[in-house]
């Protein structure tokens, strides 16, 4: 077993030059902001960017899908008798419990490339536009799906 | 001891105390023979290592090794040189090499546990440092090591407890230094990075990568982001959890104006929290990001 470890295991065109991804961190704040169908976009791409296995990038696609069933389903069931739903609330919680699943995936491919002398791209223009625009188009779903 | 190699034992000693540019115009100045011996090349290819002038060290390591054969130290410098320069697969076939020649060779085995960390194999490079340990458990090059596997895997409180260890085994180490202020601000603690990194930089002054650190941590210790210390302590999903519990208890103990207000004010705060940072940076470092 231990001789393995004086064979080569880096394959040579592995860790090529990809667009710089973002802090798997900071796409809390667009989770937050902006809900499960935001930060499952930034964090798909991000993932493209970083490398990470098929596997992992399905698990996040899969954790994003269930975070929006979930914000639906809990804004329409449990808060149905109150007059005054909160909506956004339940977006953020959503939207949190999802950046959970990006987190898990994408931490350690990024201190990897940290190590490797990467540094991260901004998330301001991608994280304000995915918020405006996703998490707009969420909550008209939402209200769309309540209104039903 | 003939006066060239009087001069050759200088060069090795000015690269002791850190005084690699010095070093390298000595080697140079050495006359015909003694410049390419062996030895000048890994005078030579350590001075550039430390000043991470690492184009050269992959030169003059590639140099070396073609008038005189293979060298271990010569390269796990070019192994190391290649990782700098995001050649990994030839810094692997590099360090294999070294290790072929030298396979217990502790510094030797750290690069190569370094290189696996950085492309993510981390079971491969602790293994590797384990070896490594086992033959010099309080080598610098062990202690780095093993930061960055912790590191890599996102281990954050082991990273921190190595970065302690080392600093316990070598307490005027700049890397250890460094390391314990990086592993600090890690965890949130800003104070400690800061004086941690400024210790490192004033442990050697000459390494720009301290100083940088030192100033960046600057930037979080400002005053306009000390509400945002418990954030960094906390991480900010613990912080928002709690936030957002405090708000649900209000509302549900009908203390609805207490709730929005909390939930006002926590707003506000994460608003903060998003565009500060950016702005006390550009105060204190007179530009947008480094």
């Amino acid at each position: 077993m231990a001789d393995d470890l004086f064979t080569p295991t880096i394959a040579p065109a592995a860790y090529e030059a990809r667009r710089p991804p973002w802090r798997p961190q900071s796409l809390i704040f667009p989770a937050v902001f902006g809900g499960p169908a935001a930060v499952t976009v930034l964090a798909l791409v991000n993932g493209r960017r970083l490398g990470v296995s098929r596997p992992a990038q399905l698990a996040m696609l899969g954790a994003g899908l269930a975070g929006l069933v979930a914000r639906l389903t809990i804004t329409l069931a449990i808060f149905d008798e109150e007059a005054d739903r909160p909506v956004r609330l339940v977006g953020a919680l959503a939207g949190g419990l999802v950046w959970l699943a990006a987190a898990a995936t994408q931490k350690r491919p990024f201190r990897a490339y940290e190590l490797r002398g990467g540094r991260p791209a901004s998330l301001w223009l991608p994280g304000l536009t995915a918020v405006l625009l996703l998490g707009f188009a969420e909550t008209v779903l939402v209200f769309l799906v309540a209104g039903a | 001891m003939t006066a060239p190699e009087r001069q050759l034992a200088r060069v090795a000693q000015l690269l002791e105390v850190n005084r690699p540019e010095q070093a390298l115009t000595e080697v140079d100045r050495l006359p015909a023979p003694l410049a390419t011996s062996p030895l000048a090349f890994r005078l030579r290819a350590g001075a550039l290592t430390v000043l991470d002038r690492w184009d050269d060290v992959v030169a003059v390591a590639r140099q070396g090794l073609a008038e005189h054969g293979p060298d271990a130290e010569l390269l796990g410098r070019l192994g190391l040189a290649l990782r700098h320069r995001r050649e990994h697969a030839l810094a692997e076939r590099a360090l294999l090499d070294a290790l072929a020649i030298e396979p217990q060779h502790p510094w030797l085995l750290c690069q190569y546990a370094d290189l696996c960390s950085a492309v993510g194999q981390t079971d491969k490079a602790e293994r590797l440092v384990a070896r490594a340990a086992a033959v010099a458990p309080e080598a610098p090059a062990v202690f780095a090591a093993r930061f960055q596997l912790a590191y890599a895997r996102g281990d954050d409180r082991a990273a921190e407890r190595v970065a302690r260890e080392f600093v316990g085994a070598w307490p005027g180490n700049p890397v250890a230094l460094a390391l314990h202020g990086v592993a600090a601000a890690q965890r949130g603690r800003v104070g400690t990075a800061h004086r941690a990194f400024g210790q490192a930089a004033a442990h050697d002054p000459t390494d720009a990568d301290y100083a940088d650190a030192a100033w960046e941590t600057r930037v979080y210790a400002h005053p306009l982001l000390l509400p945002l210390r418990p954030l960094h302590r906390l991480g900010i999903f613990r912080t928002w959890l709690l936030a957002v519990g405090v708000i649900v208890l209000l509302t549900a103990a009908g203390l609805n104006l207490l709730g929005g207000l909390f939930a006002l004010a926590w707003m506000l705060f994460c608003v903060w929290s998003w565009i500060a940072p950016p702005l006390v940076r550009r105060m204190v470092l007179g530009r947008w990001r480094s």
